[in-house]
């Protein structure tokens, strides 16, 4: 045993290992850039950077320094400049490693006019709610595997499950696509969904072919209006007129469609141009295959399907595109313990209800993890500069205050590479969301780094130490060679 | 709510164009257009002579910038001019073979007409996609994208580029007289579109009469209205944006004088002489040698004011892309070499370094269409900052001091090779060689470390991380590695002598990837590099011969070693 004690510790203190080490470390790195060039940022973050692997190797490298270091003891003024690159190294990598463990790098939206404090993260989480039982857990990302490692997904698969609200989930795809997909409601089906009256239709005619179709479904504000920018389209819940709606001034649109479903199964319409507004109304059961003139441009509306009552049956499958940073988010199906066959399938920033064997409504959110700050960042103007006669942006910046409680501080501008510094926190230009005629919407990073001073002070560390080694080196060459 | 901006599909359909007047046959004039080339104009965010708007329109579209002879001046001109002719020329290339695949063009060449690509439906669609998603916000680490596309988008941009060439609107001429925020601040060459009489004199009349003289082929009066155009809207450029006018009258003359071409040929000049020196007597200092060495100090200082002129036009120092990179990079590869000369007086240095600094500026040089020499404002999170700067600045010199390590041990290597693999007999020569590479490579580690460190602290300052796994980064840090690797190595005598060598060598191409590599394999996705024109082949060449140079070394080390053994 003490041998092998002394065999570790002769590998500890041995300059191979750093060899070694370093040697791997590169090779590691240089696999995990091919993956995020094949694949993703994320996928690289999954299979080496974010790895216990990964942290083991920087961990072996700290502590071989460490070793290397503390069995040159008694230090003689010679290894001055070594220790000091060294310890240099040994503090980059535990302030590293405080940033990692304690650190806080979110993004912050705001827009102008509003005050701001929830941080968000780039993990998501699903969160259940019934009254006020709330539950959330963290939903881990895991890449896309090659084909070739298939046989490795059985091992890998989460087992995440809502103790409070006796569901799991059940499914996770990396890069999902909506299937969207809405069936007649069957009063007699037990399980529990939301019923709302739904429209399928497609443009003909007019300037453009259009071979798209749509769908529109009362049940969610999201999917109850579609918007072209000239021309909407809305579907209203049954019961509610939408003469109130349609007499709204139009604005600067070309049109408005409203489908005012009947409680009798037929469907009211009304088109808003600038002429005016002209109804329609369509009689029970023929509704399908009706074909309306909607006077704009010579453009037609046909209507291909009609639900006066029916349920969102929308899935996720895996993209097409699984590779690249613009691949699409992730989806999950969360699923009933008691009961399998209850279940739904939310993607990024979905919510969705489900109900429980008791009937009771459990509203799901699947989302990005969020804090909240214990003050907020109030937008007063966002602004973009660009570059003269061309859409090129050549600065933005945001005009902000702190509020905290009732108390609003003075107007701060933050601007790329000079950041707002309040409460520990830092505030970072870092994007924003563009807009029409301008973008309102500000994104900053905020970040919080305990990390920081040891990482500045190891990289001065470092360099000065290097800088002295290799001077040191010359000169004791330059003496060597003079005697 | 779901948003789709439809209205837009369309809007690129119409290839209908209204066209400026045209007659006569398509011919290249063999003019000077020094005059019309020093003319301001607005392009890409900045005041430019039109010399370099020329360039780069002729560079953009058709790959190269002379395309077939045509001086830039004459190609634009010739396109606004005479488009129904250009139309159907193939001047656009398109080489990925699924941009091709996905616009269901002919598979088997690379050059198309704009007219083909104009009425293709395809290019339409996807032209009017990009539209609508215009200006898209720009996360920092999150600018990669993907090839295909990226390859596509610059096709519909080729596209768009011509036939804003081909209507004037591309052309940005008229500096109005008195700018408000609302008005545009320079006026097209569509002006010239309408009937509308010109004032005499005026910048639009001017223009009219030089494309007059143009189509006529008068070289003379078309002379004497560049003249007469340069005085009136320089003057009103000048009133505008006091200042501009120096730049765009030094941006005209750089692009004649083209100091980094001097710059090679004369590296080049001092290298040979360098060899030819170091041939005949490799230990004394004859005239031969000091010819060599002044010619060699000639070209640095034209490099130096080369960049010194391009930072006083950019109004930056010269950082912000590939192109200009490789010039910084043969700048402090000569730099090294000199500043090691003066501690270590050995002929191979200021040889290596001119021949490596000729070849390294002479690349840059060469391939315009994939180092983009155009001088470009920056994206907003490279404005104006000192980290930035002293930190791209301070990495890519410590590439040069890595290829003054490389140049050395090729120098060396070949040693080995001469002597038949063996060490006997040619141990001091080695050792000092070695001993010059071991300098080098220290320079290299200091700087790198201390560059790529700054680079953290620029990240943490103006992004709020340090470190953030990015593929730019991580090949910085995977150099430094390797570098310490072979440092590290020689301290625990894994590292031999003729190991020393090669290895400095070797480890110069995780600089290669680190600095083009980058960005234009991994940036292209690791997939597709086999279309993607972007010098791939050239790398790989150069990797290729590397690795057999030093393979063939290596197979002789190892039949001496055997030899021995036996």
């Amino acid at each position: 045993m003490k041998k092998f004690f002394k065999l570790v510790y002769q590998i500890l203190i041995s300059l191979k290992l750093a060899v070694v080490v370093i040697l791997t470390l590169a090779a590691v790195q240089a696999v995990a850039t091919v993956i995020e060039s094949v694949y993703s940022t994320k996928a690289a973050h999954y299979w080496v950077y974010g790895t216990v692997f990964f942290d083991g190797l920087l961990f072996l490298l700290g502590l071989n320094i460490f070793f290397v270091a503390t069995s040159r003891y008694p230090w003689k003024r010679r290894h001055g400049p070594f220790l000091m690159a060294h310890v240099g190294i040994l503090s980059l990598l535990f302030g590293s490693v405080l940033t990692q463990k304690t650190g806080v790098d979110g993004n912050l939206i705001a827009s102008e006019g509003e005050t701001a404090s929830r941080i968000q993260f780039d993990s998501t989480v699903l969160s259940a709610s019934k009254g006020h039982l709330v539950e959330t857990v963290p939903i881990k990302w895991q890449a896309p595997l090659p084909s070739w490692m298939e046989w490795f997904a059985p091992l890998r698969k989460q087992r995440i499950r809502l103790k409070e609200f006796d569901l799991e989930v059940t499914d996770f795809i990396p890069h999902a696509e909506p299937i969207h997909d809405f069936e007649k409601w069957n009063p007699d089906s037990k399980t529990q969904r939301k019923v709302a009256p739904a429209v399928r239709f497609k443009l003909k005619g007019g300037p453009l072919p259009f071979s798209k179709k749509f769908w529109l479904w009362a049940g969610v504000a999201e999917w109850a209006s579609l918007d072209f920018g000239p021309a909407r389209f809305d579907m209203l819940p049954k019961g509610v007129p939408a003469r109130q709606y349609a007499e709204l001034p139009l604005t600067d649109r070309m049109g408005r469609f409203f489908f005012e479903p009947l409680a009798d199964g037929g469907l009211k319409y009304y088109i808003v141009s600038k002429k005016g507004v002209r109804p329609g109304e369509v009689k029970p059961g023929k509704v399908k295959g009706t074909t309306i003139d909607l006077g704009w441009m010579g453009m037609q509306l046909e209507v291909l399907e009609f639900f006066p009552d029916s349920v969102n049956v929308s899935q996720y499958e895996p993209a097409r595109n699984q590779k690249g940073n613009d691949a699409p988010p992730s989806a999950i199906r969360v699923a009933s313990l008691s009961d399998p066959k209850n279940f739904i399938w939310l993607g990024a920033n979905d919510r969705g209800e489900i109900r429980n064997e008791s009937g009771e409504k459990i509203k799901l959110l699947y989302g990005f993890r969020q804090i909240a700050l214990p003050f907020g960042i109030k937008l007063e103007k966002f602004q973009i500069d660009h570059y003269q006669g061309t859409k090129n942006p050549a600065e933005y910046s945001s005009k902000v205050r702190v509020s905290t409680g009732e108390k609003l501080s003075d107007e701060t501008l933050i601007s790329m590479n000079e950041p707002l510094h309040h409460g520990g926190f830092t505030f970072y230009q870092a994007s924003y969301i563009p807009g029409n005629p301008r973008p309102t919407t500000s994104v900053f990073t905020v970040n919080k780094d305990p990390g920081r001073e040891l990482k500045y002070f190891g990289s001065l560390l470092i360099v000065f130490g290097a800088i002295w080694l290799f001077a040191s080196k010359y000169i004791k060459n330059k003496k060597k060679r003079t005697q | 709510m779901r948003v789709l901006g439809f209205l837009l599909i369309g809007l690129f359909s119409s290839t209908a164009t209204q066209a400026l007047p045209e007659f006569g046959v398509v011919e290249k004039r063999d003019w000077s257009f020094e005059v019309i080339g020093a003319v301001p104009v607005q392009g890409g965010g900045r005041v430019k002579p039109l010399d370099s708007f020329a360039r780069e329109a002729a560079v953009f579209v058709t790959g190269r910038t002379t395309y077939e002879g045509w001086h830039p001046i004459d190609l634009v001109l010739s396109f606004v001019t005479n488009p129904d002719y250009w139309r159907d020329q193939r001047i656009i290339k398109v080489r990925h073979k699924d941009v091709k695949k996905q616009l269901l063009l002919d598979g088997d060449r690379i050059d198309y007409s704009p007219q083909e690509l104009f009425s293709n439906s395809v290019v339409g669609q996807y032209a009017s996609e990009m539209m609508t998603g215009e200006t898209q916000a720009v996360v920092p680490g999150e600018m990669k994208q993907n090839p295909r596309e990226n390859d596509l988008k610059q096709l519909i941009q080729k596209i768009f580029v011509f036939r804003q060439i081909i209507t004037g609107e591309a052309w940005l001429v008229f500096p109005s007289s008195n700018p408000s925020e609302t008005a545009e601040v320079w006026g097209s060459l569509e002006r010239l579109k309408t009937n509308e009489p010109q004032e005499i004199g005026s910048p639009e009349a001017l223009y009219k009469q030089l494309i007059t003289a143009y189509l006529k082929k008068d070289e003379a009066s078309f002379n004497k209205v560049s003249l007469e155009i340069a005085e009136s809207v320089g003057a009103r450029a000048e009133s505008q944006q006091p200042g501009v006018m120096g730049k765009v009258k030094a941006e005209a003359f750089y692009n004649r004088f083209k100091p980094y071409q001097w710059t090679w040929i004369l590296y080049l000049i001092a290298g040979l002489l360098l060899l030819a020196a170091f041939v005949w007597k490799p230990e004394e200092m004859t005239k031969l040698a000091w010819a060599g060495l002044t010619i060699l100090i000639l070209g640095f200082c034209m490099n130096i004011a080369g960049m010194a002129v391009r930072t006083y036009i950019a109004g930056r120092p010269p950082v912000s892309n590939m192109y200009e990179s490789v010039v910084w990079v043969g700048f402090g590869t000569v730099f090294f070499g000199l500043i090691i000369y003066a501690f270590k007086r050995n002929l191979v240095l200021p040889m290596t370094v001119a021949l490596l600094a000729s070849l390294t500026l002479l690349v840059g040089d060469s391939a315009p269409a994939v180092m983009d020499p155009s001088i470009q404002p920056l994206v907003p999170v490279l404005r104006s900052n000192l980290w930035l700067t002293v930190h791209v600045l301070t990495i890519t010199i410590s590439y040069s001091a890595f290829a003054v390590a490389f140049g050395l041990g090729v120098v060396t290597v070949f040693y080995f090779i001469k002597n038949n693999g063996a060490l006997s007999g040619i141990r001091k020569q080695v050792d000092s060689m070695n001993d010059l590479i071991y300098r080098a490579i220290q320079i290299g580690v200091v700087l790198l470390a201390a560059g790529t460190i700054l680079g953290g602290v620029w990240a943490d300052y103006s992004w709020g991380r340090f470190w953030g796994w990015d593929p730019k980064e991580v090949w910085a840090l995977i150099a430094l590695l390797a570098y310490l690797a072979v440092l590290h190595g020689r301290l625990t005598g894994w590292v031999g002598t003729f190991n020393f060598s090669v290895l400095a060598v070797v480890s110069f191409l995780t600089v290669i990837m680190a600095w083009y590599g980058v960005n234009f394999i991994l940036g292209a996705g690791l997939h597709t590099y086999g279309f993607s024109a972007g010098g791939f082949s050239t790398v790989c060449a150069f990797v290729g011969a590397v690795t057999l140079y030093v393979g063939y070394a290596y197979l002789l080390v190892l039949r001496q070693r055997d030899k021995k053994s036996n």
